[in-house]
């Protein structure tokens, strides 16, 4: 019993038929993909967006001669997936003609079975009525209980809810043979306050794509927009009148969604085995961790530790196989403060010596190849860390306190990072005092870990999603996840955008 | 075909009770060879079609839904899915109706090269090929992706708007390297309707001499310095500018550096024109005559000769706003994930002056700029406060003269403050760029010369 249809178990079977037999192939595989997604987005109480997406094709992939090609056609008909298996192996056959070097595969057993996201309330089968009421009950609480002075002062109140479902086949000439059911989804709020040139802006739970997880409808109500409201609400009003943070070297704590975003441009994207190989160079990047530094770089402070991981669940980057066939499974990447793993794929694997692939293949739907990406790569939780943030904070003296992005920057090797928050809070004595407005922090990456002094315990674990990671050329988005507990980062440059 | 089935969307919609329909399709056959190390990485062709329908409900309620299928159950089933989600919504405080025939609005004619949309994967493995081979003679091999194809966009309304256009489109990045030395890379970029206005031994050797000058790298510390920026990093800030400034959806949000400036009062620097310029002359733009709602693109300054000018509109915005233009044609795309609200899809800064050469010869101590990595413009969007890096070629340049290379650098600064008080010089030559994160839309642009461009910090 599956959840993927009929379609798309004849489509890449007939991907595959096609090219049976090619003289010189060497591999190729076929993705049949259906992607259904439901975005709802208030503006006070506004409708901006209600879109529902359906999408549905089939990607082929060979290698030739030791030389990729890679075509996508839309539709799950065999007509379709004997297209884009043509196509490919013209693609391939061109590269191979003037390749000079030729691509390997590290092993990988032949894959057989059925994944899905363990779900409680199926969102698409949730009514429309329904859903609105929810955004519209997060709006109310944003505006709740106002003086009209303040009132006047909420620009805009923006909810949104959105949920993406892909099935999809994956088959291999090695034999691999899988189908996914998986579900994301999730929800955020953000509150614009102006008055007269100043303006503030503070989101929940997260900025850009809210709070996002691997799960049902179930996860709406697990975020509380409506009980989060006030809150941020009274936050971004306090933004408006709130002094900037003052330039220095201070100590940093980080909460969860700040740090989530640390750990993705910091660490994420610099274990990324094609950026490191200058695969990636063209677009996003290289990385500083080349493969000379594998097993013996000090990326961080020995309470650092760093794991890429598709198992966990209700993360982004949870799946039961990759793009390439490629079981889930858990990579260490920093151990101790030592830099020792790569997200990685079967080629790239093969290339480093590394064994086997961490399963990192991932394509944003059938008509993308798919390429390295983060699966959920997070802060291991020290076990006898701070049970909360409000633990880590009464156990700092001095220091700053940073929580929600507003803005990101880093440099391609992954080195120098610039990162604003929308808001930050002045520690004193173990307590938080005053509010900063338009803070941000800075610092070079293996700096900025090695002065990590304290990870949150266990409890304070928090498994966040981002929807949207670019990369690739074509661009491509990807959801992955980032899992971590408050955490403290000492000597770190702090300053204001303003 | 694709009108037809535009058609039948369209029909499908009003018998499943819209009052208003829309249905809008982008696609083509999308032909990409990404390379490293004078290696392909990857290689493919891509057929991708989105259909997208809209319906409105008599009291204004609004509803879409996206299918990658042209077929006509499929569009009945998104025709149906999308009036049952305007059934859902409540009675907006702002309504919109869709575009209708306007024939006050004439469109700006595009381009369609046959030989670019038929461009296959041998030419492009030969043409990337000679690019190798070229850069090997300096010992670098090379990075980049090459991209064509055919594409097109359709609009039909139910009030009768029937467009369509086809174009082609030819895009190159090259990153020339030294496997030798970390520091040495170079840049340069091709983008245009057709792929034979390409010189490929021309743009290699942009790239190639930018990483030869790069082996011997020295670190320059922070803090304000001239530059010279290249149309490529001016690209990227103007782009950051379309999203938080020239677009109606900033105004409306407060958030543009144009809320609250009456239009025809001072902004930047008199010497700066910025505008969605369509039907701009220039062989490197790509032209699209309409948008994904079927408005008929206008021209819009959003900053003429340094005095403020509008934003750019959808239907949306314009009837927020009271827009007594309406909309002046640029929704975003239908397969835009990014865009928030309306922007620009030929932004164009009008060219100065002065050879490139001339600005770098203006700068006594300096530093020219190839490109910029990891914008982020949402530091301060009212003064259009930014930060990135540079890459790819940042060169030390002393009495006019070029130097040598420097490693990257951190800058955050204001462009409001930038181009309004420090700016040096405008070039009169424009590049083409097209930008990362729209399938459509593109940017033309001059160098610039700027004073004492704040940089922060190393990388090292």
């Amino acid at each position: 019993m599956t959840d993927v249809t009929a379609s798309a178990f004849v489509c890449a079977d007939a991907a595959l038929a096609r090219l049976a037999g090619t003289d010189g192939l060497e591999y190729a595989d076929a993705r049949a993909v259906e992607t259904d997604r439901e975005l709802l987005k208030l503006r006070d109480h506004d409708v901006e967006r209600v879109d529902r997406e359906s999408s549905a094709g089939v990607g082929v992939r060979v290698l030739y001669r030791g030389a990729w090609g890679f075509a996508a056609r839309p539709g799950l008909s065999a007509e379709s997936a004997e297209a884009a298996a043509r196509d490919a192996l013209e693609v391939a056959r061109a590269a191979a003609r003037v390749a000079a070097a030729r691509a390997r595969l590290a092993e990988e057993e032949p894959q057989r079975g059925h994944w899905r996201t363990p779900v409680v309330e199926d969102p698409f089968a949730v009514p429309l009525d329904r859903k609105l009421a929810d955004l519209r009950a997060a709006v109310d609480a944003s505006r709740a209980g106002l003086s009209p002075a303040d009132a006047a002062k909420i620009r805009s109140v923006d909810a949104k809810l959105q949920f993406i479902r892909e099935r999809k086949r994956f088959v291999s000439t090695e034999g691999t043979d899988v189908t996914q059911d998986k579900l994301v989804g999730g929800c955020g709020l953000r509150i614009t306050a102006v008055d007269g040139d100043e303006l503030a802006i503070r989101s929940w739970p997260m900025d850009l794509d809210g709070g996002v997880t691997g799960a049902g409808y179930e996860a709406i109500a697990a975020f509380d927009l409506p009980g989060a409201a006030p809150r941020v609400r009274d936050e971004a009003l306090a933004l408006l009148t709130a002094p900037t943070l003052p330039a220095g070297r201070t100590t940093l704590v980080l909460d969860t969604p700040q740090l989530a975003l640390q750990i993705h441009e910091s660490c994420g994207h610099p274990t990324e085995s094609d950026r490191a190989l200058l695969e990636e160079i063209s677009l996003a990047g290289a990385s500083f961790l080349t493969p000379d530094k594998l097993g013996r770089f000090t990326y961080g402070s020995p309470r650092v530790n760093l794991t890429a991981d598709s198992i966990a669940p209700g993360g982004l980057g949870t799946f039961g196989w990759d793009d390439e066939g490629v079981p889930a499974r858990r990579t260490p990447l920093v151990s101790r403060g030592i830099f020792v793993g790569y997200l990685s794929s079967r080629e790239t694997a093969e290339r480093l010596g590394v064994g086997r692939s961490a399963g990192c293949m991932r394509a944003q739907s059938w008509s993308r190849p798919a390429i390295i990406r983060m699966i959920n790569v997070s802060l291991e939780p020290d076990p006898r860390g701070p049970r909360s943030l409000d633990e880590l904070v009464a156990d700092t003296d001095d220091g700053v306190l940073m929580g929600t992005n507003r803005s990101w920057s880093i440099d391609e090797l992954r080195l120098n990072f610039q990162f604003g928050c929308e808001a930050a809070w002045k520690i004193e004595r173990g307590k938080k005092t005053r509010l900063y407005k338009k803070p941000l922090y800075t610092g070079i990456t293996p700096r900025f870990w090695g002065g990590c002094d304290q990870v949150g315990g266990p409890d304070a674990f928090k498994l966040w999603g981002f929807l949207s990671c670019g990369k690739g050329d074509p661009i491509q988005l990807m959801a992955v996840g980032h899992g971590c507990s408050p955490s403290r980062f000492r000597d770190v440059e702090v300053g204001s955008a303003s | 075909v694709i009108l037809e089935a535009l058609h039948a969307a369209v029909q499908a919609a009003r018998a499943a009770g819209a009052a208003d329909a829309e249905a809008s399709y982008e696609g083509g056959r999308f032909r990409f060879t990404r390379f490293a190390n004078s290696y392909f990485t990857q290689a493919g062709v891509v057929d991708d079609p989105v259909v997208r329908v809209r319906v409105l409900t008599g009291d204004g309620r609004l509803g879409a839904a996206v299918s990658s299928s042209l077929a006509t159950d499929a569009l009945a089933v998104a025709a149906r899915r999308a009036a049952e989600a305007a059934r859902a919504a409540p009675v907006p405080t702002t309504r919109i109706a869709f575009a209708r025939p306007d024939a006050s609005r004439r469109p700006f004619p595009g381009r369609a090269d046959a030989a670019t949309a038929a461009a296959g994967a041998d030419e492009h493995a030969d043409l990337c090929a000679r690019l190798f081979a070229r850069a090997a003679r300096d010992r670098l091999v090379l990075a980049g992706s090459l991209h064509t194809g055919p594409r097109e966009v359709a609009v039909v309304t139910a009030a009768g708007v029937v467009a369509h256009h086809a174009f082609s489109e030819a895009a190159i990045d090259l990153i020339a390297l030294d496997p030798s030395s970390r520091d040495a890379s170079g840049f340069a970029r091709f983008v245009g309707p057709a792929l034979s206005a390409l010189d490929p031994a021309a743009l290699a050797e942009d790239a190639c001499w930018r990483a030869a000058r790069m082996r011997d790298a020295i670190d320059v510390e922070p803090g304000p310095i001239d530059v010279v920026l290249s149309p490529a990093a001016v690209a990227e800030m103007l782009e950051w500018m379309a999203m938080t400034s020239f677009s109606a959806r900033a105004l409306v949000d407060k958030s543009s550096m144009l809320a609250g400036r009456a239009a025809g009062s001072p902004l930047l620097d008199e010497r700066l024109t910025i505008a969605e310029d369509p039907g701009f002359a220039h062989p490197g733009l790509i032209t699209i005559p309409f948008d994904s709602e079927g408005t008929t693109r206008v021209a819009v300054p959003f900053v003429a000769a340094g005095r403020a000018g509008r934003t750019v509109t959808d239907l949306a915005t314009a009837a927020q706003l009271h827009d007594d233009r309406g909309s002046t044609g640029h929704a975003p795309g239908i397969a835009s994930d990014f865009s928030e609200g309306p922007g620009p899809a030929h932004l164009v800064m009008h060219p100065g002056a002065d050879a490139l050469d001339a600005l770098v010869g203006r700068l006594d101590h300096g530093l020219l700029v190839t490109r910029f990595h990891y914008v982020n413009g949402l530091l301060d969007t009212r003064r259009a406060t930014m930060t990135g890096m540079t890459r790819d070629g940042l060169f030390l340049v002393e009495r006019g003269q070029i130097m040598r290379g420097v490693r990257p650098l951190r800058w955050t600064d204001s462009f409001l403050d930038a181009l309004s008080t420090r700016l040096g010089g405008v070039g009169k030559d424009l590049a083409a760029s097209k930008t990362s994160w729209s399938r459509l839309g593109q940017v033309l642009c001059p160098p610039l010369l700027i004073r004492q461009f704040r940089f922060t910090g190393r990388s090292r």
